[in-house]
């Protein structure tokens, strides 16, 4: 009796007690919302109200629409606190649920807010699993691949689900994602990435068209730069340029060398017996000594070159001429034309002959008042040498070389380059005339051999009439015409007074020829 | 007059033109389901979108007013409603009741499509445009599976008949426009997610030993 007092003594005091320190009732809770991640289950949560201060229990009622068969949730743990799961078999698609949670205490309930939902509705899948992240080679190129597995454990790619997936990758500096779909695939290569760079990657699935589920954890990876390979290519750099920088120290070196095998000098006028420098210096002593007074002469060889001549008057094989006096006519007949002397013109070999002339020539160029010539007449004195080099060669009994000047070389050294189809032999004097040989047509003188072919101002003589008329004669040219202006720049085609060779022959100027156009040999 | 021996002949020839007919179909059927369930697919695709598209422009009195599901014209059909129930039914019925829901939608997929213009919608143009092209996948689908069925036995021939009662217009006043039209896509996007199970269950199943996996 007493006991049963004191226990509702202690309740009223429990409830006072209670009421002093705020318990109530609980508050509402809410119903968040379900979600079936494979279609075939699905879970339900809510937040509960306010505890109200006193133990409280909540209930979830369910129905399916179609039914008025109230059940309460068959589990309240799997999916976590505050949940409902609903397992394989209690699941139903393409059917409206409606679902109540209640929350009752010891001094009352609350009922949520009813949630109606179709589990098709509600499918949402987890994100994918084990995202794997592979720098593999294609050709030399890097590329990522990247794998992940299903949320779900199904292995069948079609069936009562199909999933498709998406991912999306970002350089770790960067902010944008790139997205790429990859449908039912599990995975997915990426070959636009950049060596040197983290890459970030997130993957995310849908089934059956449903929504999104949340992005994976996020998976980055560094694309390795190719360092070896760009070693390998600075090493190869290196080496290759070493070779190309002694090429060049070589070629600083020899640059002299190197000039000379690049462009060759270019051949001056040559002629035996003339210095050209004493000729560019211009002053009359000067040229005087450079043309005719030449004491080198003693120092020359008995070089066979020399036995070319502007104007070979020999009427003989043997055309040398000893007659100091035809000399000297061949000498009047050759005018060179205008001799100019290049900037460039080389110091060429003086050619010496055995016995030089004193100065023959000198007084009898001077001697000659026609002409009108340039002091540059080197011709004259020419003549002579040559005429004397020739008797050494030919009493040398060697064939003559090349120089500058033409001379046709004696005949029994004929070489195939022989000039000799620039001159006309002169047959032999008689008195006053001059008689040139019969002509035909030469073989035409090698490249080698050809030194100043000046033929083109030159004609050939074909007779010499009388002391004052050379008759000019239309030389057939010879197979090959190979002219050789070299360094000398000759006045083209000169046709000085008198061109007209009084007779009027042709003049010919044709480029076997080699009698001036002005015979004016007064 | 044959000889025996050519009469042999031809036998075996017939025999061999039936054999390589059967062979025939039994190449054909996971080839065709396979098309079939791509183009359920984007069937489904497309109603989806619809729904979420209208869905959420619904004012919330729209969504309270909105007929349950239950009141969708196809809601009599007895459907597999999980993947056992799917597994455990016949091919054949399967097919059936996929050609059946299919069939019940033509007349109202039309309906739609010819009301989009009338829509008070911002973006009925596009709706449009879905509609139309949703009623050209629902046509060839139709058709697609007429052949499948053919080559599946007398019960994948069934057609069961679910009438539309809706009328051609959808309401007179722009709420009740919007609101039917709602309801019907919501109704449209369970049947096509309806097809679109069944189909991907039939090619799985065709195409493999042990179909307990699917």
């Amino acid at each position: 009796m007493l006991w049963k007092e004191c226990k509702s003594c202690l309740f009223i005091l429990h409830g006072f007690i209670n009421v002093c320190f705020n318990a109530s009732p609980p508050g509402k809770p809410a119903l968040i919302g379900c979600r079936s991640p494979d279609k075939e289950t699905f879970t339900c949560w809510w937040t509960p109200g306010s505890p109200g201060g006193l133990p409280t229990v909540h209930r979830l009622y369910y129905h399916r629409a179609e039914s008025k068969d109230v059940r309460e949730c068959p589990d309240y743990t799997s999916g976590g606190s505050n949940s409902c799961y609903f397992d394989k078999s209690q699941t139903t698609l393409w059917v409206e649920y409606e679902l109540t949670v209640v929350a009752t205490n010891a001094l009352g309930n609350a009922t949520s807010n009813t949630l109606r939902i179709d589990v098709m509705n509600v499918v949402r899948p987890y994100p994918p699993k084990n995202v794997v992240l592979q720098v593999k080679q294609s050709n030399d190129n890097p590329y990522l691949f990247i794998g992940w597995q299903s949320p779900l454990n199904k292995t069948k790619t079609y069936g009562w689900v199909t999933i498709k997936y998406q991912l999306r990758v970002r350089p770790e500096k960067s902010k944008e994602w790139k997205i790429y779909d990859t449908d039912l695939q599990r995975n997915f290569s990426l070959h636009t990435v950049d060596p040197k760079v983290t890459y970030e990657v997130e993957v995310r699935c849908a089934l059956d068209h449903s929504t999104w589920s949340e992005w994976s954890t996020t998976a980055s990876i560094k694309i390795p730069g190719s360092s070896q390979k760009d070693r390998l290519l600075w090493v190869l750099m290196l080496v290759s340029l070493i070779p190309l920088l002694t090429a060049v120290c070589a070629l600083v070196v020899k640059r002299n060398s190197v000039k000379q095998c690049l462009l060759p000098p270019v051949p001056g006028p040559k002629i035996i017996g003339v210095d050209p420098r004493l000729l560019k210096s211009g002053r009359a002593e000067d040229v005087v000594s450079a043309l005719f007074g030449n004491q080198k002469l003693a120092n020359m060889k008995a070089r066979t070159e020399e036995t070319e001549e502007f104007i070979s008057v020999s009427d003989s094989r043997d055309w040398l001429l000893p007659d100091e006096r035809l000399s000297e006519k061949v000498r009047s007949l050759i005018i060179p034309n205008s001799f100019v002397f290049g900037a460039k013109t080389q110091s060429f070999e003086l050619e010496k002959a055995a016995d030089g002339k004193e100065n023959p020539v000198l007084d009898r160029s001077s001697s000659r008042p026609g002409d009108g010539r340039t002091p540059l007449s080197p011709a004259p004195e020419l003549q002579s040498l040559r005429a004397s080099k020739d008797a050494a060669s030919r009493s040398a009994g060697q064939c003559p070389a090349h120089s500058y000047v033409d001379i046709p070389t004696p005949e029994d050294c004929r070489t195939p380059e022989a000039t000799s189809d620039d001159y006309s032999r002169v047959k032999g004097v008689h008195g006053e005339d001059v008689l040139l040989e019969e002509e035909r047509v030469p073989p035409c003188p090698d490249a080698q051999i050809q030194p100043a072919n000046v033929a083109s101002d030159y004609s050939r003589v074909a007779e010499v009439n009388s002391d004052t008329t050379v008759l000019l004669q239309n030389l057939p040219v010879c197979k090959e015409r190979q002219h050789h202006d070299a360094g000398w720049t000759v006045g083209k085609k000169p046709e000085p007074p008198g061109t007209e060779v009084s007779t009027g022959s042709s003049t010919q100027l044709v480029g076997s020829g080699y009698v001036d156009s002005v015979p004016n040999f007064c | 007059m044959l000889a025996p021996e050519s009469k042999q002949l031809l036998l075996v020839l017939d025999a061999e033109v039936l054999c390589s007919a059967l062979m025939c179909k039994a190449v054909d059927i996971p080839d065709l389901l396979d098309r079939a369930s791509q183009r359920s697919d984007k069937l489904h695709s497309l109603s989806n979108m619809l729904a979420l598209e209208l869905e959420s422009d619904l004012p919330a009195i729209g969504r309270v007013t909105m007929p349950r599901p239950a009141m969708c014209h196809t809601s009599s059909l007895l459907t597999p409603n999980d993947k056992e129930q799917a597994l455990q039914v016949s091919e054949s019925t399967l097919m059936s009741l996929a050609r059946s829901l299919l069939k019940a939608w033509q007349y109202p997929v039309g309906v739609l499509s010819n009301s989009a213009n009338l829509l008070p919608h911002q973006s009925k143009a596009s709706i449009s445009n879905k509609l139309q092209e949703l009623q050209e996948h629902s046509r060839n689908l139709e058709d697609g599976l007429d052949v499948l069925s053919g080559k599946m036995g007398p019960t994948a021939q069934i057609l069961s008949t679910l009438p539309y009662r809706g009328g051609s217009d959808l309401g007179q006043d722009k709420m009740s426009k919007l609101i039917n039209f709602n309801f019907l896509l919501s109704c449209l996007r369970r049947d096509s997610h309806k097809i679109d199970s069944f189909l991907k269950v039939l090619r799985c199943r065709a195409a493999n030993m042990q179909p307990n996996l699917c």
